[in-house]
């Protein structure tokens, strides 16, 4: 049996350009008749392979449209490949979007229940987990009001809450969590790091590259929907840096095991 | 914890891949409680869970009824004994397919949000809309005893067939649920098209007139015979009691294999138009 979490061999995602919001039936009809094929095409991602094995923190950086998101979400078996594959071992967490699908009608907590159900919890599970997710939430009160008068900052809060207490062995994460207040960004980093210590694997998309040295053990450079660079965050990020005429990075000044609490500010106003 | 019997889960994609039934049916069954929640959301936030936003469900079947009553009984001066609980019974049941279906057209695009950032077995959107649509069903049948006691029509032990024949039309709508919402997600304007078909299908099932009383020509009574509304129309009728006996009487009936085909049909329906569905829903992502 292998150790790795995440296998992709070769994988291709292909878009269609529609400039049509969504073909109407007579349009497709005339298309039929004009036998007009496909329209223009591009891949997000093309020839794309790498590994991660169990355990590891893996980042991903790029910049926009170089198909970063995408890539989590074939991940997450949302989008299907048109070319090549992949294996995953273990049950896989996404967090693309914060709160995807909150009732803004319903309270926080109705809310915790239903995201937890479709998130993959079943109903005696989210139960146990309740009190654990309202307390890392920091909602208070507040749980008992709809997610309506939720500032945008809350329901990103509510929205991690829920997903990290999932407990996956795999967790997909895009940029969510710049949102929060400073300290509710250090308990998500807390949080990532207590399930990597756990021995699941996080599968992250960012653009605070800082966040990366720290938190990553490996990283993924996508450009243009290919693999620029894979291997040590510090080379990719360096790698990346330089493409981009910027200044390069030091190594952080911390290991990985400090970094929590040590480098992330304690008190909100401190960023 | 349960985390450990989940670590042996592989995932294998492949592109071009189908998924294999079996594995996709086990995946939505695990998750089958989410059509509870997502159909107890929508019925929140459509009606308000209250009687009143039930009522306002049947305002449409209770006024298409007095259309029909207007129409065949006052201006025709036609129709089967007890024509307006006649009528009601069937236009109940075609609300809650027509419902069901117009729901499943838009059932992806109005999920988009989830679809595009969460996995789940696409599969049970469709099956949302139609559990939405029995529930007001569900509620519309208590109108029925109202109508009956104003016909002085008894109930008797074939009301016993009545969860069967609900069972046959469940299986109908979603076999053409399936389809649609694969269709309605590719062509945005198919909800009008398919409303006047839907039009057609009803004049042309035993809701305004009856198989027995006014359809003689053999290949007439073969095609009628042959959709499936027929045997669940038909059977209906016979469990409420109002299949007409003569021009002035009513009877009951014990459903037969008239719904036994209505349930075969919707059964092979389920079939190909899950089938059709869970090739397609690979690609919803990229279409939304």
């Amino acid at each position: 049996m292998s150790d790795h979490a995440i296998r992709v061999r070769d994988l291709g995602v292909r878009f269609f350009l529609r400039h049509q919001r969504a073909p109407t039936v007579h349009s497709g009809i005339v298309r039929h008749l004009k036998r007009r094929g496909q329209p223009e095409q591009f891949w997000a991602l093309r020839h794309v392979t790498f590994d991660v094995p169990k355990g590891r923190v893996f980042g991903i950086i790029g910049a926009n449209g170089s198909g970063k998101s995408t890539m989590l979400r074939v991940l997450s078996r949302i989008l299907a490949p048109d070319e090549g594959e992949m294996e995953i071992r273990g049950q896989v967490s996404s967090l693309l979007s914060l709160g995807a699908g909150f009732q803004v009608e319903l309270t926080g907590l109705e809310n915790i229940t239903y995201n937890g159900m479709l998130l993959g919890l079943s109903r005696p599970e989210i139960e146990r987990r309740k009190d654990a997710i309202i307390d890392f939430s920091g909602l208070g009160d507040r749980i008992d009001t709809p997610v309506r008068t939720y500032s945008t900052g809350m329901r990103a809060r509510l929205g991690f809450s829920v997903a990290v207490h999932v407990d996956p062995e795999i967790l997909v994460v895009d940029e969510v969590l710049v949102v929060g207040d400073a300290r509710f960004r250090e308990r998500c980093a807390e949080k990532v790091h207590e399930l990597f210590t756990a021995g699941a694997t996080v599968i992250m998309v960012q653009h605070n590259l800082e966040a990366v040295l720290q938190m990553c053990q490996e990283c993924m450079w996508l450009q243009s929907g290919s693999v620029r660079q894979l291997g040590e965050p510090l080379d990719v990020v360096n790698a990346y840096l330089a493409s981009q005429d910027l200044p390069s990075m030091a190594p952080p000044s911390t290991p990985l095991e400090g970094v929590i609490s040590e480098t992330m500010p304690r008190r909100p106003a401190a960023r | 914890m349960k985390t450990n019997s989940r670590s042996d889960d592989v995932t294998r994609v492949s592109a071009g891949d189908v998924a294999s039934p079996r594995r996709y049916l086990r995946e939505a069954w695990d998750r089958r409680s989410l059509v509870g929640v997502l159909a107890s959301r929508e019925l929140k936030s459509n009606y308000e869970m209250n009687l009143i936003g039930f009522a306002w469900w049947l305002l449409e079947p209770l006024s298409l009824t007095l259309v029909y009553v207007v129409l065949v009984s006052v201006i025709l001066d036609a129709g089967q004994p007890a024509f307006p609980l006649y009528i009601l019974t069937a236009l109940l049941s075609f609300k809650w397919l027509t419902g069901s279906l117009g729901g499943a057209m838009g059932v992806v695009r109005s999920n988009a949000n989830l679809i595009q950032d969460l996995y789940f077995p696409r599969a049970l959107l469709p099956v949302t809309e139609v559990v939405v649509g029995l529930a007001h069903y569900l509620v519309g049948l208590l109108i029925v005893p109202i109508f009956m006691a104003i016909y002085g029509i008894e109930p008797t032990w074939q009301l016993v067939f009545l969860p069967a024949i609900i069972a046959a039309q469940f299986l109908l709508c979603l076999g053409l649920a399936y389809p649609l919402s694969v269709w309605g997600l590719n062509y945005r304007n198919l909800p009008g098209l398919v409303g006047n078909l839907f039009r057609l299908w009803l004049y042309l099932s035993p809701a305004l007139w009856s198989l027995e009383r006014d359809v003689h020509n053999p290949t007439h009574r073969l095609l009628i015979k042959l959709n499936p509304l027929t045997g669940l129309f038909e059977s209906y009728h016979g469990v409420i009691g109002v299949s007409p006996a003569s021009d002035t009487a009513t009877q009951h009936i014990t459903p037969g294999w008239p719904l036994a085909y209505s349930a075969a049909f919707g059964c092979v329906a389920l079939v190909l138009g899950g089938w059709y569905f869970i090739r397609r829903e690979a690609q919803f992502g990229k279409m939304l």
